[in-house]
């Protein structure tokens, strides 16, 4: 018998939406917190009216969601999970952390942050949080809430057990193609604004 | 070479201002019975219970939720800054046998697998909403290993602990059920009252019937 963990899902929006239905095979306890609490409630919903194996229920305080879960999703724009990554940091501790990285999306001006730079901005406001960034590099939200949905997810974490607990998650998932890279360790990469050997 | 937006680094700047404050609301709460009880024995400084909060995670855990189920292995020694656990185990019969309860302040792991890395033959899980710290073993030598004074209150709990399951064992055999639940009620009413007679039976190694019988004949005058 295995425990059921807890995600918080932070942001519904179209991010938000992949990263529940990757997770919907998984058995766990889906908290969604969303500043438009409506559309949380509605996707928790339509999740529960799905055949999986995840319970989800919409919460409206991204603390609150955060302390009880084991496992945080952060989904918005870059400039909103940084928001959030300081207004969860004391909850967030010795956590996991999963960051959505969306290098098209324009609107926040997440354009030019590469994954490490993501990563790293997000370790600077969270230094015991372990972090992985995910990219849903072949996706579609179109097809309602279908696993099939997401073909390939790409993987980024600067520590090897968070990269393959975060793998992990996804396989069992039944996310068939997980791509994961270890990002290197060094001094000059932990210096905000660093040159950054993925650009 | 790319530079990052100046906007991100004053936008970082500003919220973890706003923010503070919160957080040191929240802080402050979050951790008051655990440096309570750990400044009772010995005293940390305010750097050292910076250095010991890095190692901790806060998890809330809803009434009936497991922290821990049979066959997993017991990653965290777990502290009850708010709420109430039980550990239990459940025979071949199927029914619970309870093994511990854990009330604010008090810690609550599966020892062996915790420090063996064995599957549990226990679950934890909640009778009330509870607020709780977790600490896995990497934290806790890390812990020892920057705060060496830990070292002592980890001695003085793990006597605390194998002096409470002697007692235990040792009430188990010697006492007859009404001195152990007398016993139960002189130093913990707070179990009593906030838990289901069932388990308390269960914890006294009774069925509810007899400490239902039990009861009434304390009440009966002598």
């Amino acid at each position: 018998m295995h425990i059921k963990e807890t995600i918080a899902l932070i942001g519904t929006g179209k991010n938000g939406r992949l990263a529940a239905v990757s997770l919907l095979a998984c058995r766990y306890q889906l908290l969604l917190c969303d500043k438009n609490i409506i559309q949380a409630r509605e996707l928790a919903q339509e999740l529960n009216n799905t055949a999986c194996d995840c319970v989800a229920e919409a919460m409206e305080c991204s603390f609150n969601c955060a302390w009880e879960a084991d496992i945080i999703i952060l989904t918005p724009d870059l400039e909103e999970q940084l928001e959030v990554a300081g207004y969860i940091k004391a909850v967030a501790n010795q956590k996991l952390l999963i960051s959505v990285y969306d290098d098209g999306n324009s609107n926040s001006g997440d354009k030019g942050i590469s994954s490490t730079q993501q990563i790293d901005l997000i370790r600077d406001i969270l230094p015991n949080t372990k972090i992985a960034l995910i990219k849903f590099a072949t996706a579609r939200c179109d097809k309602g809430l279908k696993t099939n949905a997401i073909e390939n997810i790409e993987i980024y974490s600067r520590e090897q057990n968070t990269l393959d607990t975060v793998a992990g998650i996804f396989k069992n998932s039944g996310v068939e193609n997980v791509k994961k890279e270890l990002l290197s360790l060094t001094p000059n990469m932990l210096q905000p604004g660093s040159s950054d050997p993925k650009c | 070479m790319k530079q990052l937006p100046l906007f991100l680094f004053e936008r970082c700047r500003i919220t973890l201002r706003l923010n503070l404050a919160k957080l040191c609301l929240f802080l402050s709460g979050m951790y008051e019975v655990f440096f309570k009880k750990i400044n009772e024995v010995i005293h940390l400084t305010a750097d050292e219970e910076a250095i010991f909060k890095n190692y901790l995670k806060p998890k809330k855990l809803r009434k009936k939720q497991f922290i821990l189920q049979e066959g997993d292995v017991c990653k965290y020694s777990i502290f009850v800054e708010k709420g109430l656990l039980r550990s239990y185990s459940v025979n071949e019969k199927g029914n619970d046998q309870v093994v511990q309860f854990a009330l604010e302040g008090w810690w609550i792991a599966d020892l062996y697998s915790f420090i063996t890395g064995e599957p549990s033959r226990y679950n934890i899980d909640a009778l009330e909403d509870c607020e709780l710290l977790l600490i896995n073993n990497d934290g806790l030598k890390e812990v020892r290993r920057q705060i060496p004074k830990f070292l002592e209150f980890s001695f003085l709990q793990m006597q605390n602990a194998y002096i409470a399951l002697e007692r235990r064992w040792s009430h188990m055999v010697t006492l007859s059920t009404e001195e152990r639940y007398n016993k139960l009620l002189d130093k913990y009413p707070d179990i009593v009252q906030r838990v289901p007679q069932h388990m308390i039976a269960s914890y006294l190694g009774l069925t509810p019937e007899t400490l239902s019988r039990a009861k009434k004949q304390m009440t009966l005058p002598k």
